[in-house]
């Protein structure tokens, strides 16, 4: 297994992760706007002057160059700084930032999984068991109608619905936000400002994992080595639980490496509807800001976790499935 | 050509094509053609919204502000006056049409890179699917923001970034196609026979890759709409005062308004869902229909 990870991490991993620093890399030099444009605007500056102010600041050369210069940056940490008034380091801003936000995408990970995974089991099993009599129960359509619903209703629009019923009209929870200055954090507080978010965010998990479920529970339930299970005399509880769960989770946690950017692109919009202090709110007040730094500095840090996502995806993968280790 | 005798003629026509398999399997398929119908429904709304409505969808009438909906404005009006019914028709317009060339242009990257990528395979094929690699290890929104930030909002940018941004998906399922494809008798036949690298992939491979292309593409219209309606929401997308439903609700955000004016802000959320519902039931009615694994 180690040898598989190792050789994912290095081949594939690597040469990506190079492609996609570059790519930011090369945004930042798209943007409009580099450290010598208020010098153009001045009449009469000899152009000169504008070519040793950008030669000091290394800009004369080639952009092969500099993009190693910054990767070297990058690798030590420095990410450059905000360009807004109080110039603190991106770094920092997304340090304090982060672990909101990291909060936000594992709770709703964690109902995601919690929710879909059973759903998806209680509807697969009845209709993997019964399907030569009657093909699809009532429970069955109606829970996979509303997977349909949950994958088409979009998030912030889920937010605003949740919102409206819970904060506003029956005033049950707090309407966004999370912890003010000098409130106390206690744990159901966190609770309440965290349920309708997560919830938000979640939603579409719930529904593509319970789907998933489904489809790769009936998959494995009608293969051989399930009648071979019971044909040996084991009990149904170990039929099901041993042979078939594990086996249909296999598929499901593939799943997994391809929801984590699609958890992140929620992170963005969901924190905008309950203003959640996270790195999806900075990254749009930013954007608003033309405040390239630390835009750049929020889409490479999307980009790092999203990679991380997959790696335990991977490992997650490969623990579950013994034969991905002679792969 | 030989002459054919009679038999062979009447075997002929008695041979269903796979699309006319499909067909029978989607018109079973209730589900999928109430998508279908409403989908239409939809595109003659946002077609004929002008001949539909007396009211223009940006022009400010300050004297009829938030309105609640009546018989004169069915669905009340916005903070600026304008109908909301209209902006909602109007919207599905844009809506409508930035997922189909957003789609458009997904579909003709995807098509190029892809079919190069699975039919090269090699060195070529590395290149491109690891850049696929890259452009799928960015959250699909954070690179539409970044995107948009640089090139400024504007309708036709969304098209582009969301088109441009969606590629590597349909491409890596075209590739795979192709090398499913590849190995084939048919296929391997024409290349014995000699045919040209560009007659093997437009008349053997092509044509046969398209049925889960069709399923990517419907699909991806949904999604799309989504990107859109997301990007728009966040003030990034279609700038006002041009109407789409990502910028009604994005303007219906303060807390005053979403308490107490609900009218504004329910039926552009209500028609993007509806719409992209009504998209993933046919498409996923397609997919059921097009499989040859089905039946």
């Amino acid at each position: 297994m180690m040898t598989y990870l190792i050789r994912r991490v290095l081949f594939q991993g690597i040469p990506v992760l190079i492609g996609f620093t570059f790519l930011v890399f090369l945004m930042i030099n798209f943007a409009p706007g580099d450290p010598v444009t208020h010098l153009r605007g001045v009449p009469d500056l000899d152009p000169r002057v504008i070519e040793d102010r950008k030669a000091q600041l290394g800009l004369d050369r080639p952009l092969i160059v500099r993009y190693f210069d910054w990767l070297g940056e990058l690798l030590q940490g420095n990410l450059g700084r905000s360009f807004d008034s109080a110039r603190r380091p991106v770094a920092r801003l997304i340090q304090e930032r982060l672990p909101v936000t990291i909060l936000l995408s594992v709770s709703s990970i964690i109902i995601g999984w919690g929710i879909g995974i059973p759903v998806g089991w209680g509807i697969g099993i009845p209709v993997g068991i019964y399907s030569a009599r009657r093909q699809y129960t009532l429970s069955d359509y109606t829970i996979t109608f509303l997977a349909f619903v949950g994958v088409s209703i979009p998030n912030f629009f889920f937010g605003m619905l949740l919102l409206y019923i819970f904060a506003l009209i029956l005033n049950v929870l707090p309407a966004g936000g999370y912890f003010g200055p000098g409130e106390q954090f206690t744990f159901t507080g966190m609770l309440s400002y965290l349920v309708m978010p997560a919830f938000t965010l979640g939603l579409a998990s719930i529904a593509s994992i319970t789907r998933y479920m489904r489809s790769s529970l009936l998959e494995v339930i009608r293969q051989d080595y399930l009648r071979t299970a019971r044909a040996k005399g084991l009990r149904e509880r170990v039929v099901i639980y041993k042979h078939a769960l594990r086996n249909a989770l296999i598929p499901i946690l593939t799943l997994m490496g391809f929801m984590v950017p699609i958890i992140f692109s929620g992170a963005v919009i969901t924190e905008q509807v309950f203003s959640w202090p996270g790195l999806g709110r900075m990254a749009i007040d930013a954007t608003h800001q033309r405040n390239y730094p630390v835009m750049m500095g929020i889409t490479l840090m999307f980009g790092v976790l999203t990679f991380l996502g997959n790696v335990i995806a991977d490992v997650a993968y490969a623990i579950a499935d013994p034969r991905i280790r002679y792969d | 050509m030989a002459e054919y005798n009679e038999e062979q003629v009447m075997s002929r026509r008695n041979i269903e094509s796979p699309w006319a398999v499909g067909w029978r399997r989607f018109k079973k398929n209730r589900v999928a053609l109430l998508g279908a119908i409403f989908l239409v429904i939809f595109i003659f709304l946002a077609v004929f919204a002008p001949y539909l409505t007396p009211y223009d969808p940006t022009r400010a009438d300050f004297l009829r502000r938030n309105q609640a909906p009546s018989s004169e404005h069915w669905l009340g009006t916005d903070e600026m006056g304008r109908d909301v019914l209209t902006r909602t028709l109007y919207g599905g317009r844009i809506s409508l049409s930035v997922g189909l060339v957003a789609v458009s242009i997904m579909m003709i990257i995807a098509l190029i890179l892809g079919s190069i990528a699975g039919y090269a395979g090699g060195f070529t094929d590395t290149v491109i699917m690891r850049l696929a690699d890259v452009f799928l290890s960015f959250p699909f929104l954070i690179l539409a923001i970044t995107a948009s930030a640089l090139l400024g909002p504007s309708i036709y940018n969304v098209m582009i970034i969301l088109g441009v941004i969606s590629w590597p998906g349909p491409c890596r399922l075209l590739r795979a196609e192709f090398l499913k494809l590849k190995n084939q008798d048919f296929v391997q036949a024409a290349i014995a026979l000699g045919g040209g690298h560009r007659r093997i992939i437009l008349i053997h491979l092509l044509p046969n890759a398209i049925p889960p292309l069709l399923v990517a593409a419907t699909l991806g219209v949904a999604s799309t709409i989504i990107g859109e309606a997301g990007l728009s929401f966040l003030g990034l997308g279609v700038p006002p005062p041009a109407p789409s439903w990502g910028n009604m609700l994005n303007s219906a955000r303060a807390l005053h308004i979403m308490e107490g004016m609900p009218w504004m802000w329910l039926p552009p959320g209500i028609a993007i869902f509806l719409a992209v519902l009504s998209i993933n039931f046919l498409g996923d009615g397609l997919r059921d229909a097009l499989d040859p694994k089905q039946e």
